[in-house]
């Protein structure tokens, strides 16, 4: 009997401790967010499309201005090189379009022509063929001028920025160490999946917005506001009201069907002003978590972590 | 008495708890698919005319020529029926053989019953199209084909959810984003950096602060759609392969059921 007890307090204690540790099912994320405020980005320049070397002394004013003097001496050197490798890269593009256009002038020539559909389609095709290998051609020629440019910007910035492929290497990085971070929160909070709810939020185009009329939502129509304000018919008594209350009524309806076709407008224009949000009710959001454990990793301070954090929450609910 | 009963009760209520507590330590198995991929990979979709939005081989095709068509569907009829008639008394002769050759037989026979059912709603669609003088049938013969598609996606991912013990299935082409964002505004980006933000704090609690993260995040979207467009980032595993080669095995369709005729009417 004591056994037994012994094995009962055990299982309780168990199943106890395992029902704790159940998974929650969903935590959303801002990816992007989190991916544009990691750390490493700090040193990402958006002019030159590449990162800026960490060991670079940008306080010493005397050695700054002597790596962009013979920054500068390069790039006067070697920018008729890309002046020349440019003026190439847009022939070949205008080759390009030329020999793509030759198909479509070859098929409206022998639509013209008394021959049959199937002989129309066999004939581009044999164009198309015909023509392929040379778009190929020149396909890989321009890739090789795109290389070639970027080697020479490469060499001119060494001193400053990474070049192209290292930068890459760098972003790779910085995407493994965010997706680890994620991994790790998602374990901390127990979740089984993260989701990024911000891709599909509708963003109004201006085009949309200036379309809605601006009496489309119901309650702000000049129409439906008279209906409203005006007095209430009373049975067995000869008044205005209940002389138009029947065409009020048919008004009324008549609005509302009016404004449904705009719903779908006025939906996407609510989403400018307020969020979406994918689960109202039982999931979490580590967006704030991933990006404060990514800041405490690279040893920000607790006050620009908490402006940071701040900043974060300013945007998403704006 | 009181006592043993008391105990045998506790005993059940904790194998019971302990059973539900086992259960919720393993972790459900959460996948996801592109529905819109696996639909494309439908082989109806592979003689999908984009440019009529028809779809070859089944009803809802363009006509070129009327008498050809109705040659080459008397051709079809012709031998359809023949080999219906073949099937229908091997099927007669194998009655008493095995359950699984007289099966085969059995899916021969649909095949070509299909095959039938196929040439007489194209000959009356091809009636049709002849009073009316037109040579495009109507968009409600490509609704067949799309609710037959959907019909087909949604039994194969029932048989891949039962076959890999899919908890929950979710498709990623309902958040996924179906528009580039828009074109981030460099001026935005280039007058400060990341680092410029960080050495001033207060700048952080700004309009500008979030301006800039709001191009910046446009721009990564743009440059690393990879990373960025999938909207799933831990713990769901993709699906959308193994969905794509079931579904790619399914034979196509070419005909409207009559159960789609009811709905349509």
């Amino acid at each position: 009997m004591k056994n037994r007890i012994w094995l009962l307090t055990f299982l309780f204690v168990f199943s106890l401790s395992n029902l704790a540790q159940a998974q929650g099912l969903f935590a959303t994320i801002d990816y992007r967010t989190c991916l544009v405020l990691h750390p490493e980005m700090k040193d990402f320049d958006f002019v030159s499309q590449r990162f800026s070397r960490p060991q670079l002394k940008r306080n010493d004013m005397a050695i700054m201005t002597a790596v962009y003097e013979r920054m500068s001496t390069q790039q006067k050197v070697l920018s008729p090189k890309i002046d020349a490798l440019l003026a190439k890269q847009s022939k070949v593009q205008e080759n390009l379009a030329k020999t793509r256009l030759n198909w479509t002038v070859e098929g409206i020539k022998l639509a013209q022509l008394k021959i049959s559909k199937a002989e129309i389609t066999k004939r581009v095709a044999e164009a198309e063929l015909r023509d392929q290998k040379k778009i190929d051609k020149l396909q890989d020629e321009i890739l090789e001028i795109e290389k070639e440019i970027v080697d020479i910007k490469d060499s001119i910035w060494h001193e400053v920025f990474l070049s192209r492929a290292e930068t890459v290497e760098k972003l790779e990085k910085i995407v493994v160490e965010l997706d680890e971070t994620i991994k790790n929160i998602a374990d901390q909070h127990k979740v089984a999946c993260v989701i990024d709810d911000t891709l599909t939020a509708p963003e109004t185009p201006p085009e949309i917005i200036q379309n809605i009329p601006e009496n489309t939502p119901l309650w702000s129509n000049p129409a439906y506001q008279i209906i409203l304000q005006s007095p209430l018919p009373e049975p067995n008594t000869f008044t205005i009201a209940n002389h138009w209350a029947p065409s009020l009524m048919k008004t009324i309806e008549n609005l509302s069907f009016q404004f449904l076709p705009h719903r779908k407008d006025v939906g996407s224009l609510v989403s400018t002003v307020r969020p979406a949000k994918l689960f109202i009710t039982g999931g979490i959001d580590i967006t704030e978590a991933v990006c404060r454990s990514l800041f405490n990793k690279y040893e920000f301070n607790s006050y620009l972590i908490e402006s940071l954090i701040k900043g974060i929450k300013m945007f998403r609910e704006r | 008495m009181f006592t043993t009963v008391f105990a045998d009760r506790l005993w059940r209520s904790a194998f019971l708890l302990l059973f539900i507590s086992a259960s919720q330590l393993y972790a459900i198995e959460i996948g996801c698919i592109d529905s819109r991929a696996c639909m494309l990979s439908h082989p109806a979709f592979q003689k999908f005319d984009w440019q009529s939005r028809r779809f070859f081989d089944t009803i809802s095709a363009p006509v070129s020529d009327f008498a050809a068509e109705y040659e080459n569907l008397k051709k079809l009829e012709k031998n359809a029926s023949d080999s219906l008639r073949t099937i229908e008394k091997d099927i007669g002769k194998a009655f008493a053989s095995s359950e699984k050759q007289n099966g085969a037989l059995w899916a021969k026979r649909n095949q070509v019953v299909a095959e039938l059912d196929y040439i007489k709603q194209r000959r009356e669609i091809l009636q049709h199209l002849q009073d009316v003088e037109t040579l495009v049938p109507e968009t409600e013969t490509v609704w067949c084909t799309l609710h037959g598609v959907e019909k087909d996606v949604a039994n194969a991912f029932d048989m891949m959810k039962q076959k890999y013990r899919i908890d929950v299935l979710m498709d990623s082409a309902a958040l996924s984003p179906v528009a580039h964002p828009p074109e981030p505004q460099m001026h935005v980006l280039c007058a400060k950096t990341l680092n410029s933000f960080i050495e001033a704090p207060d700048s952080i609690d700004t309009d500008e602060f979030v301006a800039w993260l709001a191009n910046s995040r446009y721009y990564w979207q743009r440059k690393i759609p990879e990373p960025c467009n999938n909207p799933f980032k831990f713990g769901v595993k993709d699906y959308t392969g193994v969905a794509c080669s079931n579904i790619k095995n399914i034979s196509g369709i070419r005909t409207a059921d009559e159960g789609d005729k009811k709905v349509e009417e």
